[in-house]
Order: structure tokens, then sequence, then C-alpha cells
């Protein structure tokens, strides 16, 4: 179609829409002629005037923005986006679950190949991975790497993805399968006493991790 | 230069006339639009109602420069910014439709967008009707920039009237043909 038969088009379409639904089929007669084509594509035009929506609406990108992100966010879903298992210099990691998820990245249970052992897997977003993100990690990887404290979980590994992942961060720690405080102090029926020796032990854990950062400082 | 800026050194060049100041401002926009849908794509709850409207706006503020803009520029910045909604949104369902492609298979289609309404659900392929508008283009400039602006940049019928300089009674008959010409089209 050219402009010209365009033009045309709209303009028998423009005056078919001005007028009754009995005056039109002789209108588009005298108009179309034998060109049924034209004809049918505007009786299409018509039939699709007549809905009260359609796929093109005022506004309607509001909707595709919407549904790309309902796509997008569906796609995160751990059983989704996983990332399929992980490939560092150093070995290989299977990943077995999500275990939590944090704003700046989610915590795995993965299984190390070699040696071969379960560990908590902590992956960096990959969308965060800016320069200060990476930077950030590295220095969060590098002081869990002081540390030693029960009350701390050990750290086995940080790095990047091997080639093609590089801009994947992550740190493997040793996998501490525990429950969430509060229900252990809720299920246990724990008194103020016990409870209170508890956040003890969190605060001297607190305190050297603390100290070992301070001592690590830029 | 602050991008700012630059952003609105950029219209006043396409204020004067200056016809490679739009691609500059166009990727610029782009740019920023992207960042800013790319940023609720990863924090938006899936139920949360996007407005390509506020992300323009949003954008519009971060980029110009508000007490050295004349009216006539807010026209101009929202034709572009139209226009990139319209790639973000193309290149978008393009890249899904390469990754699926690419192999992922629970992969859904993210290329075909399902329309709720009243009477059922209408699909809209958001590539064909890329393709759909790059043909109107060539057939009928000003009901391309009329749909450009109503779809993608979501304005009303009194704003897209402004901002291309003509009646509203224009505009409202573009937008009446180009839509049911369109929807004709992507339901072929």
């Amino acid at each position: 179609m050219d402009k010209a038969e365009y033009q045309r088009m709209i303009s028998i379409f423009c005056q078919a829409c001005e007028m009754i639904e009995q005056d039109r089929d002789e209108f588009l007669k005298g108009q179309c002629g034998s060109d049924v084509h034209l004809r049918a594509r505007i009786e299409s035009m018509l039939a699709q005037d007549a809905k009260p929506h359609g796929p093109v609406d005022a506004g309607g990108a509001a909707r595709i923005l919407a549904s790309q992100t309902v796509e997008e966010s569906k796609s995160q879903q751990p059983n989704q986006s996983a990332p399929s298992d992980i490939s560092t210099l150093s070995g290989q990691y299977k990943i077995l679950r999500l275990i939590g998820e944090g704003g700046m990245g989610r915590v795995y249970e993965a299984e190390q190949g070699f040696p071969r052992r379960k560990v908590a897997l902590k992956a960096l977003r990959p969308g965060l991975a800016t320069r200060e993100m990476m930077r950030r990690f590295e220095h969060e990887a590098h002081i869990l790497g002081k540390l030693h404290h029960p009350g701390i979980a050990q750290i086995f590994e940080a790095g990047t993805g091997a080639e093609g992942r590089t801009n994947e961060a992550f740190i493997a720690m040793e996998l501490v399968l525990g429950r969430p405080l509060t229900e252990y102090v809720e299920s246990n029926a724990l008194s103020l006493r016990q409870k209170l020796e508890l956040v003890i032990r969190i605060c001297e854990a607190v305190q050297h991790a603390h100290h070992a950062a301070s001592s690590t400082a830029t | 230069m602050a991008i700012s800026e630059q952003a609105t050194t950029i219209l006043a060049r396409l204020e004067a006339g200056d016809a490679s100041a739009a691609d500059h401002l166009l990727a610029l926009v782009y740019e920023e639009l992207r960042a800013l849908a790319g940023s609720y794509f990863r924090n938006q709850s899936a139920d949360h109602t996007l407005q390509p409207t506020a992300l323009v706006h949003e954008v519009f503020l971060k980029l110009i420069d508000q007490t050295s803009i004349r009216f006539n520029d807010r026209g101009h910045f929202f034709a572009v910014a139209a226009t990139a909604m319209r790639q973000i949104l193309t290149d978008h369902a393009r890249r899904a439709r390469a990754a699926k492609r690419g192999g992922a298979s629970d992969r859904v289609g993210l290329e075909t967008v399902a329309l709720a309404d009243g009477d059922g659900r209408e699909l809209i392929d958001i590539i064909a009707l890329d393709d759909a508008l790059t043909t109107l283009a060539k057939l009928d400039s000003r009901q391309h920039r009329v749909v450009e602006l109503r779809f993608f940049g979501g304005l009303t019928v009194n704003e897209t009237a402004e901002v291309i300089g003509a009646s509203r009674q224009t505009v409202e008959l573009d937008w009446r043909a180009a839509r049911a010409w369109l929807n004709a089209e992507l339901s072929r």
C-alpha cells in the first residue's frame, strides 16, 4: 500500500464512521467498487473501531510495561532463574536450593565439587555488580576471612565466576542448618535469662567481627 | 557538563531547528528511561501498575533544568520520550524473544502481552506493533506521531494536540483511524 492508497482508505473509513449502520453498505459499495481487498480492510477497521477495547488503546504502553515487569519478576523466582551451577576458577558449585534473599543478593545451599561438601553460597545480584558493589562485596569477604568465632560462619572462598561470568561475585561459606532465632526462642519457651544469655553470645560474635572490621577498615 | 545541563542545551538546539539534536536527546532519554524502568523491573511487586507517563515525567524532572525550560520545549521532550519508551518496550520484548530462542525452556512468552479487559483477553504482540508503526510512519507520519504520543507517552488528546501543533479534532480523527488500522493489522 502506498501513501495515496492509505489516505484514500482512511478517508473512506472516516466517512463510514459518521454513518449509521444501514447506510454504510451502499456507501462502501460505491467507494470500493470491485476492490474487495480495500473493502475487507475498511470493514475490519470499522469492526475494530466498534470495540471499546483493543490492543492499541491510549496509554496502553502502561500495561505492556506492567506485564514486562511481571515477567521480569517471575523470571527472578529462584526455581526459574537460580543461576545454573556456578563454575569458578577453583572449582564447581552445584546449586541445591535457595536459602534466603536480601537486598544485595541471595544465599543458596550448594554443593562444592572438591572437597565435596555442602556450603552456603552467597551470590551478589547480577544487576548489582557495579564496581562499587563488587568492592564492597570483596571487602566483606576480606573481613569474613579474618574471623574465627563459633558464632560466625566460616568463609571458605570468595571470588567471581569463571570465564564469561566474571561479573558474578560470590562468597562460599560454612553451611549452618539452624532455625531462625525467634522460632527457636518460642518453641523452647525460653526464660528471660536464657534469652539474654543468647543475646550475649550474639553480641560476642558481633564484637569479634567489629574488631576485625575496624582493624581492616580502609 | 551535568547531565541536566546537557539535556537542556540539546533541547534548545532542537528548538533552534538542529535535527541532529533529536538523536542526541533520544539517546540520553533512552538511557535514563531504561535505567528507571529497569529499577522498576527489579524492585516492584508484580501487581504494581506502572505508568510510563510517570516514568517519563520522572526522567523529565531529572534531565531538564526546570528553570530555563520554555513551554514549547516540553512538547519536544515528551515527543522524544514517547519514542524512547517505544524503543525500550520493543527492545525488551526482542531480547526476551531471543533469550527464549536461546534455550532456557521454562521461559514464558514475553513478547506477547496479555491485556485483560472486561470482555476477555486481548493479546498484543509488541514487536508486531512496532513493525506496524514503522509502516504507518511511511503512510501517514502525523498519525504515527499521534500514536506514539498517546500510546507510548500516555499523553491526552489535548496534550498531543499541543505537542504536534494540530487541533484537537485532527488528533481525535488521527487517533481513531490509526487505532482502527493498527488493531486490524494486529488481528490479521
